[in-house]
């Protein structure tokens, strides 16, 4: 595998700058609000989701991002013409197609190896394991993760599990007492 | 009965629970500051890393979690396994494994490695990796000495305030809690020397990454070195639900499919 130090790929894949930089609403902020990041946490996927690019180029396999990862690839995706007009051709000189799980045993496995091997891959080009928060255990990546779901916060309530539990335990004391006191 | 004689009962007390805190403090700062230095070497072999790192059973966890990978053992009912091919060139202890007839389960694991466990540990100890008998009871001695003596000064405290009809019961409820505590210590003992936890802790950075995603051939270390809770969400979970269902550690649990992929040459669309 290549190292990033002093590739000329890395430099491309770091340098390029995805949506226009005059737009009110960036990549990173608009990434931020579809996922309820901070945008500094938003920049740093970002930074992941190239780091990963250079994976896919460079590690000699089939590679496969975390949640977060791919959040950022899909949204880049739907930057088409950047995506398909530029990044590809010009800075990765190459395609990257994305190709979603077909669900079932065979490619959950499948899945899990290319992601343990990204992980490999990652910290033998980058010379350390990628951060826990955006590359979480495989458990989290398969099993929680795809649980997560587009939610329109004008329709519903969106609450912690735990300050769902702290409320309901509060309407449950208060209740108790007032009948009691009743 | 002359000590402490002007002390009230909640005056005592407080200075009981006061002691059993520091007391509680030293038997785990003792242990953790005195224990023998033993001798910083390699040693990185699957079997003595998963001993030093969780003990016999984790030997156990890490030798049926190789076996599992390798395709030697594959899942059976209630949540046991069984052996599918005896013909793998293996460790000792793995054979020791492959020779149960009956469906695997974690106790007959345990104990079919057992005499194997005993002579990595004993390889272990010449190491300089973990303490010998002697140093370990001498180290299970000082880690407890605090309790005892704390329980010492209690107990006659408590004889002398029942002799003048006083009330006690709060003391003997905290008597008990010294005497628990002791004993938890007592059992929890760890039996490394300071190189051989410097070694797992040197060996559990060096391969971080294997607890959250290891690839098959690193599966096993990474159950030696972090336990079989890196196993939920991988191919090899069964490994994992055995043990849970034993009644041993957690982890998460649960699975959906998830993910995509690409690389640069071909893929697929979506």
């Amino acid at each position: 595998m290549r190292s990033p130090d002093d590739d000329a790929l890395w430099q491309l894949i770091a340098d390029h700058r995805i949506g226009p930089a005059d737009a009110s609403l960036t990549f990173a902020a608009r990434l931020a609000r579809e996922n309820r990041w901070s945008e500094p946490h938003a920049e740093r996927v970002i930074d992941e989701y190239k780091r990963f690019c250079y994976l896919a180029m460079t590690a000699g396999h089939e590679v496969t991002p975390s949640d977060a990862v791919d959040q950022a690839w899909h949204l880049h995706l739907t930057y088409s013409r950047d995506y398909w007009e530029v990044f590809c051709p010009v800075v990765l000189a190459s395609h990257l197609h994305h190709g979603p799980t077909q669900g079932g045993e065979i490619e959950r496995t499948r899945f899990y190896r290319q992601y343990a091997d990204t992980l490999a891959a990652y910290e033998a080009a980058f010379g350390a394991p990628p951060p826990a928060d955006i590359w979480p255990a495989a458990s989290r990546r398969f099993s929680v993760d795809p649980k997560g779901v587009r939610v329109n916060l004008f329709d519903d309530i969106v609450l912690k599990r735990r300050v769902a539990l702290a409320l309901s335990l509060i309407v449950f004391l208060v209740g108790f007492i007032a009948g009691r006191m009743m | 009965m002359q000590l402490f004689s002007s002390w009230t009962g909640s005056d005592f007390l407080l200075f009981y629970t006061m002691l059993l805190g520091l007391a509680t403090f030293a038997a785990w700062w003792l242990p953790a500051h005195l224990r023998e230095p033993g001798r910083q070497g390699e040693s990185n072999d699957l079997e003595s890393i998963a001993l030093l790192a969780g003990g016999r059973e984790r030997m156990a966890d890490s030798l049926l979690a190789d076996l599992y990978v390798r395709g030697a053992l594959v899942p059976a009912d209630k949540g046991k396994l069984y052996v599918a091919a005896r013909d793998l060139p293996v460790s000792p202890g793995g054979k020791a494994l492959l020779a149960i007839d009956a469906p695997v389960t974690l106790d007959e694991a345990r104990r079919a490695i057992h005499i194997h466990a005993d002579r990595v540990a004993a390889r272990l100890r010449r190491a300089g990796l973990l303490l010998r008998p002697e140093e370990h009871n001498r180290l299970r001695l000082l880690s407890v000495a605090p309790f005892g003596a704390l329980f010492a000064l209690g107990f006659y405290r408590q004889r002398a305030g029942s002799a003048l009809d006083e009330p006690t019961g709060f003391l003997i409820g905290l008597l008990g809690v010294t005497v628990a505590l002791a004993v938890i210590r007592l059992v929890k003992s760890d039996p490394r020397t300071a190189a051989g936890v410097a070694t797992v802790q040197q060996m559990r950075a060096r391969n971080r990454r294997f607890a959250r995603a290891p690839r098959p051939d690193e599966a096993a270390m990474a159950v030696a070195l972090f336990g079989t809770g890196v196993l939920v969400g991988t191919p090899w979970e069964p490994v994992h639900a055995m043990r849970q269902r034993d009644g041993d550690s957690g982890g998460a649990d649960g699975s959906s499919d998830g993910g995509c992929g690409g690389g640069g040459c071909g893929g697929c669309g979506g």
